[in-house]
């Protein structure tokens, strides 16, 4: 029954209810996928970004169910504070602790421990959130900026004229049938793809309010310039809009206003804008940038290689965890230094961490043959971890090869060695956006036999976005 | 001419915004998550295009608000990650 209730939970925790309902509270921020991305299993095991629920040794005699939780997860600020900058740079202290809590049970499903502890990341240099990215691309950016303005100014005359032209017509048009308030929904009939814009709107306001005093005052005369000022406008809105269309989708797509700004103009700014590209120093010297795409998809590249190596960067975590258990599980008191530390450089595609673990067990133990023995035992644990998959920047199955050496610091039981050596290995695969699925196989050399645990566990970020 | 205020509100983390323009080339508006106030700018009267380039946190948002001698503009949100080189019309009303 025990057990079914302990099957039951995990599946309750990993309901998708469940995670809806948390992530709504926390919806503000909707794009965490790059932060997320990038991120090993091996390092949400280190530290959780906001929750991770594990089974753990599945297949052994003493099985659990951990939670992990971001120390940030627990500030119950409102969505809105709690992300705004001043609140979530101060609250760094947070995301850099995990508590964890578990609960295990024997063979014959009966609980037999409880746990708690907690982490606490003594660096600060793999937080995506923190680092300075525009330093490396800031000035590439600003001089983009420059010479698609300067190329917007050689090409906006025709279009202003143009429109001004119709403007002219429509508003000549109402003065001539003496129409009261009818412009702004003249210009909207007359030129099907006339943008809208709360600038715009105040535009025709001034445009009718003139217009209607010119009717009243029969001032034909005076409606002569009445469109200037939302000419302008218009233009520059209606090119500005084009281009940064084609900036964001990276040349794909880009927005035609009838024949004021269609396909074939902005070809024309493209190409000018290409040309100047192409002359410019520091986007040849920095990126050899043969157009603005080219330069736009380079800059993205660097961004995307920067926020990589961030999520790379050295991890080192101090923490404490005390085990009540009973039966086969004896209480334990463990202090642990865990690290983490990618090997590859800036650009690099390859996911190599070092992987580096420092624990000391203090321990009890008491049966029918001994009497009460006080243990003390020192583990080293050094390894490489590799993603060996990934999809979309997401890993999804990773191999972590290492040697581990236990040392025992009380004295031995008889026939018990004071030093163990071992070979473990560390397989853990899963498809996007579903738990992990971990098998750990440890070696002891002297006994010259095989140990295997099965782990399941899910990270639940603050969002909706990839799970990592 | 006209005093055009320009103000950013981050969230989720770091992020930088650089504001160019076109008819004031020797000013450049940056802002981080240091930068609370704002940062005033004079603009000749009519139709002043501004660029904005810079990123916002990968996870985060950059929210610019306009005020001052300028006609409406909606606020306009940037990010998460990279925010490539976009132009926007103001209309500076003195």
């Amino acid at each position: 029954m025990k057990k079914i209730i302990y099957l039951c939970s995990i599946t309750l925790l990993l309901n998708n209810t469940f995670l809806l309902a948390q992530s709504q509270t926390f919806n503000l921020v909707s794009a965490e996928a790059d932060i997320n991305k990038g991120k090993t299993g091996n390092k949400e095991d280190l530290l959780t970004k906001y929750l991770q629920i594990a089974a753990n040794n599945l297949t052994s005699n003493n099985k659990n169910l951990t939670l992990k939780l971001n120390w940030f997860a627990l500030n119950n600020m409102d969505s809105a504070k709690k992300y705004d900058d001043a609140n979530y740079l101060r609250s760094r202290w947070q995301r850099n602790g995990q508590f964890i809590f578990a609960g295990g049970m024997d063979k014959d499903s009966k609980f037999n421990s409880i746990q708690a502890g907690f982490n606490y990341n003594l660096l600060n240099l793999r937080d995506t959130t923190e680092f300075h990215y525009f330093n490396y691309y800031g000035k590439a950016l600003k001089e983009i900026g420059i010479i698609k303005g300067k190329e917007m100014k050689n090409f906006i005359s025709p279009i202003t004229a143009s429109l001004k032209v119709q403007l002219d017509k429509i508003i000549k048009d109402q003065y001539q049938k003496k129409e009261n308030d009818q412009l702004k929904a003249e210009i909207y009939s007359a030129i099907k793809s006339f943008p809208n814009h709360p600038t715009i709107d105040e535009l025709i306001k001034v445009a009718q309010k003139n217009l209607n005093t010119c009717i009243a005052e029969s001032d034909a005369m005076g409606i002569s310039n009445l469109s200037a000022n939302l000419s302008d406008f218009t233009a520059n809105l209606m090119l500005d809009k084009a281009l940064n269309m084609y900036t964001l989708s990276f040349g794909k797509q880009s927005i035609a206003f009838d024949f004021f700004v269609d396909a074939e103009l902005i070809k024309k700014i493209v190409t000018a804008i290409d040309t100047d590209i192409q002359n410019d120093q520091l986007l040849q010297n920095e990126y050899k940038a043969v157009s603005l795409t080219d330069a736009d998809k380079k800059i993205q590249k660097q961004y995307r290689d920067l926020v990589d190596y961030v999520t790379r960067q050295p991890i080192l975590t101090f923490g404490y965890n005390y085990t009540y258990g009973t039966g086969s599980v004896k209480p334990s008191h463990v202090l642990g230094l865990q690290g983490l530390w990618g090997l590859n450089k800036i650009g690099s595609k390859k996911t190599n961490e070092l992987s580096i673990s420092l624990s000391d067990t203090i321990t009890n133990i008491q049966s029918a043959q001994i009497t009460s023995v006080n243990r003390n035992i020192g583990a080293f644990q050094a390894g490489i971890n590799t993603v060996l998959l990934m999809n979309n920047k997401i890993s999804l199955m990773e191999l972590n090869m290492a040697v581990e050496n236990d040392l025992l610091f009380t004295k031995a039981l008889a026939g018990e060695s004071k030093n163990k050596f071992s070979f473990n290995s560390t397989f853990r695969v899963r498809l996007p956006n579903s738990p992990w699925l971990k098998f750990t196989v440890k070696y002891d050399v002297k006994k010259a036999n095989f140990l295997g645990f099965l782990d399941f566990t899910y990270n639940i970020d603050s969002t909706n976005s990839p799970k990592s | 001419m006209g005093q055009v205020s320009f103000q950013t509100a981050m969230s989720g983390g770091r992020g930088d915004l650089q504001i160019t323009f076109d008819n004031a080339p020797n000013v450049l508006l940056t802002f981080n998550e240091k930068t609370i106030n704002p940062q005033i700018v004079t603009l000749p009267y009519g139709v002043n295009n501004y660029t904005v380039t810079g990123n916002a946190a990968p996870g985060g948002n950059i929210h610019l608000i306009i005020r001052g001698d300028v006609l409406p503009i909606t606020a306009q949100d940037f990010g998460p990650g990279l925010i490539l080189s976009q132009s926007f019309p103001a209309f500076v009303t003195v």
